[in-house]
């Protein structure tokens, strides 16, 4: 039984058969599980066929609300997508603040929404409290998510409505196309081309009902102390006034920062990319997610030049990093013009810095000539260059429908070695660190479920701050399952990762026994970090990934690192790999969890069951 | 002169946690922010010319005086406390048929299980004040 949080529903739709129905949620379920990317794991582990192609109708797609969604809980605005990833086939799960649709589903009555099947023509789904319908997308189809949000809203007759579209790059099945929702993005593992392939335009919804705290008396209380905290906490003002984007001076600083797609740690374009230019040059306003306590958020506008009036939020830290240093560009407005355009496009930034960095590195080295790149002239830091592969990628025009594709399909069809410095793990995209700089972000790459995704657990300031050594394998095994294990939790009650400015996990874990009436120690939370990790890795496995997998290009492992903090360094993944399925539970060897990591987790019943 | 709800524009940072928490207060612990007595407005597309403090701007209760709410209320059922200068609405009076909420114009008036409700400032310490973490809403 529920007390508090939870809905206690789950929403399913089948866009095939046109089928809707509402499902219990199990309150043991949810116990073990705890929601979001938790819960849907155990969801998609019992019911996704393994094997499946991650377009194909049966394939599904989950979006998904912790407990805490709706509640006043700090760092709480957030949703989770989960769905078989187009670039690695693996389990993915993205997740995303925006517009707050994650409390407004809650609202509505439900903690999750499964879609599978596929619609004949485009459609969107509107979810007003107990009434679902499936709801004509033809006037819809092709225009930009922000468009898109609009004329839903137009066409319903009420702004309060939240929407989650897709734009033309996920109708286009771009494998790394995202969903996004008041210019947040739900942006890594291609849920956009999983919609897409549906014939899901969008998700509306519009909620009514509420939610509630088993524990109001305590819940008031706590979130006081919250707030204050929050306040007190010495990194907090720092956040408010330059968002993410101080993290590319710390990034720098390591040598981490991804410059000219991975290839060296020093930029001479750096000072345009720094937090205080950005502040400068875009940022005009603080802007909150819902019921955030900390405005980390940014608005930004393009004051002068041919892209004035470009308004939008962000650029943050990871953008800066994948269109900004490597591509080689090194003026924000430039770079804050890609981010908008992917936006409205629904492209994740961070993909396709990648892939167009890694594009410019092969017409460097002559393995692509203007015959293939439809006469465009591919050097690094030639931002017009960027905003055009950018629009051509979206449409699949030309050259662009090669780089849709994402990094790794890319290298495959152009050969001749490329894939040594084609940055992904798994397919999916290297984030906005270097791993050779920092070593343990080389073993969560490796490791991460739908590969090298950096919010699957970021080891880069516990490497740096607490073991002071982000150069060798020593402690990254270890960490690296704290970090993720981290992640697990908070992905699941849901947190923002940003939580950590004033919450520890202790309050955390405070705020769940207020909402849910459900109280957890420590060790019981990472236990059920590590139920949902393995079950991920077990998700995994079954569709047919080995130990081989566990990797990374080339470049990361052999090419030593040519200047800047870490010069000859390379990432000792071996090492790091055998310390880490040590730490989890999981065969040296082979990377596959023992028997009695399952029976501690209980999960043995379930694989037994569903291997 | 009672102490009012006051807004500084410019502070807001959206967060709508005034709303969340007014909820809260005024429905038995139910959160959801389309039930706050007071509301958020969020425009963060602003133009070239639109002033910063509009992008993200809270509305409050000011405790009219006179009250268009309670002047247009057919049943009669707002009265004022003349010590605090708080309008209420008499439930039992009420029958839902959302006039104040058309003449409130602050728009900061909802209909809940088919009666109106208003701010009473939760009683002289209120809650989204108590909350606010940017400064943006002030009770003085």
């Amino acid at each position: 039984m529920f007390s508090g949080g939870y809905q206690g529903k789950i929403l399913r739709v089948n866009l095939t058969s046109g089928q809707i129905r509402k499902e219990d949620l199990d309150a043991r379920v949810a116990r073990d599980f705890l929601g979001g990317r938790g819960l849907v794991g155990y969801l998609f582990y019992r019911e996704v066929k393994p094997a499946l192609d991650p377009f194909s109708p049966e394939s599904k797609i989950a979006f998904a609300t912790g407990p805490l969604q709706g509640t006043a809980t700090p760092y709480t605005p957030k949703f989770v997508i989960v769905n078989k990833s187009p670039l690695s086939g693996s389990l993915s799960r993205s997740v995303s603040g925006g517009g707050a649709f994650g409390p407004e589903l809650k609202y509505a009555g439900y903690d999750g929404l499964v879609v599978e099947g596929r619609a004949e023509t485009p459609v969107y789904l509107f979810v007003d409290d107990g009434r679902v319908r499936i709801c004509d997308a033809g006037t819809l189809w092709g225009k930009t998510t922000v468009e898109t949000e609009a004329a839903i809203r137009k066409e319903l007759r009420d702004d309060s409505i939240k929407v989650l579209p897709i734009g033309p790059a996920g109708e286009k099945m771009v494998r790394f196309s995202g969903v996004i929702a008041d210019s947040r993005a739900a942006g890594r593992g291609g849920a956009g081309s999983v919609m897409g392939s549906k014939n899901l335009k969008a998700v509306a919804v519009r909620g009514t009902g509420g939610v509630r705290a088993a524990r109001p008396e305590k819940f008031m209380k706590i979130l006081k102390e919250a707030h204050e905290a929050i306040k007190a906490d010495p990194l907090s003002p720092g956040r408010i006034e330059y968002g993410t984007t101080g993290t590319v001076a710390a990034a720098y600083k390591a040598g981490a920062l991804p410059i000219m797609n991975y290839s060296r740690a020093t930029f001479e374009g750096i000072e345009g990319l720094l937090a205080e230019t950005v502040k400068e040059k875009v940022y005009i306003h603080n802007e909150s997610c819902f019921g955030c306590p900390l405005p980390c958020g940014k608005t930004a506008l393009i004051r002068e030049g041919p892209y004035r009036g470009t308004v939008l939020q962000g650029p943050q830290f990871e953008t800066i990093g994948l269109l900004g240093s490597n591509c080689g560009l090194r003026d924000i407005v430039a770079v804050t013009r890609a981010n908008y355009l992917c936006n409205q496009y629904g492209l994740d930034t961070i993909s396709t810095g990648n892939v167009i960095a890694f594009a410019m590195e092969c017409y460097e080295k002559g393995f692509l000539t203007r015959k293939d790149t439809d006469g465009l002239n591919l050097r690094f830091g030639d931002a017009e260059i960027v905003l055009e592969l950018i629009e051509k990628i979206a449409g699949r025009e030309g050259f662009g429908d090669l780089l849709a594709e994402g990094t790794k399909r890319a290298a495959e069809k152009i050969g001749q070695g490329a894939e040594k410095f084609a940055m992904h793990s798994k397919g999916q995209g290297f984030a906005s660190f270097d791993p050779r700089s920092v070593v343990g972000m080389g073993l969560l790459y490796a490791t991460a479920t739908p590969g090298a995704n950096h919010s699957y657990g970021p080891t880069f300031r516990s490497e740096l701050v607490d073991l002071k050594d982000p150069l060798t394998h020593r402690g990254k095994g270890t960490l690296c399952r704290t970090t993720q294990n981290s992640y697990c939790l908070q992905d699941s009650m849901i947190f923002c990762t940003f939580s950590r400015y004033g919450l520890d996990q202790a309050r955390r874990l405070d705020f769940l026994d207020a909402v849910t009436g459900w109280t957890y120690s420590e060790a019981e939370a990472t236990r059920v970090a590590d139920r949902i990790y393995t079950l991920e890795r077990l998700f995994n496995l079954r569709e047919g990934f080995t130990k081989k997998d566990d990797s990374l290009p080339w470049r990361s492992l052999h090419e030593p690192m040519p200047d800047g903090p870490a010069r000859g360094n390379r990432v000792p993944l071996e090492p790091m790999l055998a310390d880490y399925y040590r730490a989890r539970g999981w065969h040296e060897a082979t990377g596959v969890p023992k028997e009695e990591t399952l029976k501690e987790l209980g999960l043995l019943e379930l694989v037994e069951e569903f291997q | 002169m009672s102490s009012r709800l006051k807004v500084v524009d410019e502070k807001c940072s959206g967060c709508r946690i005034c709303e969340l928490m007014c909820s809260m207060i005024h429905h038995e612990g139910l959160f959801n922010p389309r039930w706050g007595l007071l509301r958020v407005e969020i425009n963060r597309k602003p133009g070239m010319d639109t002033p910063l403090s509009m992008i993200d701007r809270p509305f409050v209760c000011a405790q009219c005086e006179p009250a268009p709410c309670a002047e247009c209320c057919p049943e009669g059922a707002y009265e004022r406390d003349e010590s605090t200068g708080i309008w209420r609405i008499r439930m039992e009076l009420c029958t839902g048929c959302g006039l104040c909420l058309e003449e409130c114009p602050h728009r900061v008036i909802v209909i809940h299980d088919g009666r109106a409700m208003k701010c009473d400032l939760c009683g002289g310490e209120p809650v989204c004040v108590l909350f606010c973490p940017t400064g943006a809403l002030t009770f003085a």
